[in-house]
């Protein structure tokens, strides 16, 4: 029961990191050069 | 190429646990038979014909020299958005099987979620065509958000093991099926393409970096 909580508590703590850390990349990483990646051709 | 790769693996992962019911040793049998064919159709694999035997040098840059060339491109964030998203699934690799055992998951079946997730990444490469045509870099990052963050969230607070099995199999399936297309964006932002090869280490080298972090965190 108690490595369950343990458990429940890593996956809570990583998803809420992985949302906020992905989200801080995408929106000052990501966005302010995504015109020059939409011009890149896919080839 | 890896995708096929992924399938082939799918029944020697899923029939483990059923060939130690014969006999333990018997998965170490077959995979040190696999490994010998490997080995002696490797000694039959002919080399790449040599052209002029000349080798072409050119001045070599250190890694330091070669982040400073990617200032004001993508490839800093996106190496580090692919990276922090490796590093999580490489590191709470080792726990998926024990914490969905503690939910009362059958140990015979824990084959089936690695096994079925091969399935998933078998999919997904062979349809990562339509996957780039659907969705632009953009909306592909902003997917991709949603789904790890989801597929944590969502495995933290549901009870049922078999729902957490069938999330963990399609998250890691998917992760490893798209997993090209960061590296397609992540190749058309390098500017010297003489260090591709180098440019990527240097991902793979960040994605340790995250999962060392995130291990300890766990």
């Amino acid at each position: 029961m108690v490595m369950t909580y343990s458990y429940r508590l890593g996956f809570a703590v990583i998803g809420a990191i992985l949302l906020v850390s992905l989200s801080v990349i995408y929106v000052f990483g990501i966005l302010p050069r995504l015109g020059e990646m939409e011009k890149v051709p896919s080839e | 190429m890896k995708a096929n790769v992924s399938l082939l693996s799918i029944a020697f992962i899923v029939g483990l646990p059923f060939l130690t019911v014969y006999d333990i040793r018997l998965p170490l049998a077959i995979a040190l038979a696999l490994d010998i064919i490997g080995f002696v159709a490797s000694l039959f694999l002919p080399s790449p014909p040599k052209e002029g035997g000349e080798i072409i040098h050119h001045n070599s840059k250190n890694v330091l020299a070669l982040i400073k060339e990617t200032r004001g491109t993508a490839f800093v964030p996106l190496a580090l958005f692919s990276s922090v998203i490796a590093g999580c699934l490489l590191a709470d690799s080792v726990f998926r099987v024990p914490y969905l055992i503690s939910l009362g998951y059958p140990l015979v079946l824990a084959g089936v979620v690695m096994g079925a997730s091969r399935f998933v990444w078998f999919l997904v490469g062979h349809n990562i065509e339509h996957l780039e045509r659907i969705f632009t870099a953009k909306s592909l990052m902003l997917f991709d958000i949603v789904v790890f963050s989801a597929y944590y969230l969502l495995a933290a607070v549901f009870s049922n093991p078999y729902l957490i099995a069938i999330g963990f199999i399609v998250g890691v399936g998917y992760f490893w099926g798209r997993a090209e297309i960061y590296n397609d964006l992540i190749f058309e932002h390098i500017r010297d393409p003489r260090y591709k090869a180098t440019m990527l280490s240097l991902r793979s080298q960040i994605t340790n970096i995250m999962q060392i972090v995130i291990a300890f965190g766990l």
